[in-house]
């Protein structure tokens, strides 16, 4: 089977109505080879190594697929060269904060201004192990529906993925679990100021 | 909490109310604080559930970086099989030979096949490879894409990165117990016995942390006491008591990997093979 190969706006749209389109749209992010070698180039260029490379690559498409689904990304740039700054800012900080700061080189054949810093929220490590602790009080099944209506899943699709009898049912069970959730924040105030405090 | 804030609020952070509308409820927010925590704790959530979307999508791509591996090992195991193929060739200038063969030869495969199929049961369902499944070691990195050395306990995240689980344990063991990060310590210290293949102690310690009640904690740690006595080959009452608790309780983290674990452990291949 030939694989499928997508436009920048084929992506952008794919990431965005979730499901298994996302989950392919991703795959061909993946794929490009090309892409994730330059990456690696950059990386191993400067202070890092091939894993270091693909470890930065894998972090640039989970901050791109953020950005995409949170409207950051404004299509100004071409998404290569937009996950190619995601990552090299991700690889930037993280050599900055152990004090190498020696630019090496950006790859000639991309943009100056896809070299600009993209907008890269990041979860600390202890934001994320609070986070995690929260949400995972809720169950599988409810962490489940909340994962899928963040990623626009519609309420059909969500029924249909979970095995509820029908749209409204999901509906219900989403507010169920998102209700908890914030039940499970209100009971611990002092994680939640922890997490304001960030 | 009040249900019609609920939906006010949700579409407030969604960018779905009108300039006015939101204007408004700005205004509105300003002069009340219980409504300000409420936004507070809706977007906390939503951070909540991106930091799940985040963990499931690093899965993905580390499966996606598996499967190159195991297309690239593939690849190569093609080569190697084209070796039998120039000998199959030769045979076949024998023919008779060739047919004289074969009915021992199917019986040596068959053969070989069951034991091959018996083996792999056996190795399937040995505690191992159990543990392989279910230990997949990632909730015992300390820093993901980040550096140790910043973080609040980087000498024993620095001793644990480097693998050098002795002194992690000796370093995360000397966190007095009035420090604010004393469970996080004893957390990490069990991961460093775990990982310096201390089962029975490393069973204890997460026992330990279990029964502090911190909630960043205790799933894991009940989830990682289980998986501690099963390294030790332990199972015994307080196994199957831990395991049963996990897997009964449809709020714990662990609660369908424990169901699943329990299902190996009762297999019918597993009570015939060990």
């Amino acid at each position: 089977m030939k694989a499928q190969t997508y436009t920048d706006k084929e992506i952008i749209a794919a990431i965005k109505s979730g499901g298994p389109k996302r989950q392919e749209a991703i795959r061909f992010l993946y794929k490009d080879a090309s892409l994730k070698g330059k990456i690696i180039q950059f990386v191993s260029r400067n202070s890092g190594n091939y894993q270091d490379g693909e470890d930065m690559f894998h972090e640039g498409i989970i901050v791109l697929d953020r950005n995409i689904r949170q409207n950051k990304f404004k299509e100004e740039t071409s998404l290569q060269g937009y996950l190619y700054s995601i990552c090299r800012f991700l690889w930037m900080n993280q050599i900055r904060k152990q004090g190498k700061i020696t630019l090496v080189e950006d790859n000639k054949d991309m943009d100056s201004t896809e070299t600009n810093t993209p907008e890269v929220v990041l979860f600390d490590s202890e934001q994320k192990e609070i986070l995690n602790s929260l949400v995972n009080k809720l169950g599988e099944r409810c962490r489940k529906i909340l994962e899928l209506w963040k990623l626009s899943y519609s309420m059909e699709e969500i029924a249909n993925e979970l095995g509820f009898s029908s749209a409204a049912m999901a509906r219900k069970n989403k507010y169920r679990c998102h209700k908890s959730l914030l039940e499970i924040l209100e009971k611990h105030p002092n994680l939640v100021k922890t997490l304001k405090e960030h | 909490m009040e249900a019609k804030n609920f939906d006010k609020i949700e579409a407030y952070l969604a960018g779905e109310l009108s300039a006015a509308e939101a204007n408004a409820f700005d205004a509105q927010v300003a002069e009340d604080e219980a409504l300000s925590l409420e936004i507070d704790l809706h977007t906390i959530a939503h951070d909540a559930i991106e930091v799940l979307i985040e963990e499931d999508l690093r899965s993905q791509l580390l499966a996606l970086k598996a499967e190159e591996t195991t297309t690239s090992s593939t690849a190569e195991t093609k080569v190697v099989t084209l070796a039998p193929k120039s000998t199959e060739k030769v045979v076949a200038m024998q023919p008779r030979k060739r047919r004289s063969l074969f009915p021992r030869l199917a019986a040596a495969a068959s053969v070989a096949i069951l034991l091959g199929f018996f083996g792999l049961q056996y190795n399937a369902t040995s505690n191992d490879t159990l543990l392989d499944t279910y230990h997949t070691g990632e909730d015992m990195v300390v820093v993901r894409g980040g550096n140790v050395a910043t973080t609040p306990l980087a000498e024993g995240a620095t001793a644990f990165e480097a693998k050098d689980y002795a002194k992690a344990i000796a370093f995360y063991q000397s966190v007095p117990k009035n420090s604010e990060r004393y469970n996080e310590a004893q957390f990490y210290a069990g991961n460093s016995l775990y990982k310096n293949a201390q089962y029975a102690e490393a069973a204890a310690q997460y026992g330990k942390v279990a029964a502090t009640g911190d909630i960043r904690y205790k799933d894991k740690a009940e989830w990682y006491q289980v998986l501690s006595l099963l390294a030790n080959d332990q199972l015994d009452t307080t196994f199957y008591t831990l395991l049963n608790k996990i897997a009964t309780d449809a709020n714990h983290s662990y609660s369908q990997k424990a169901q699943k674990l329990n299902s190996s452990l009762n297999s019918t291949m597993r009570q015939l093979l060990h």
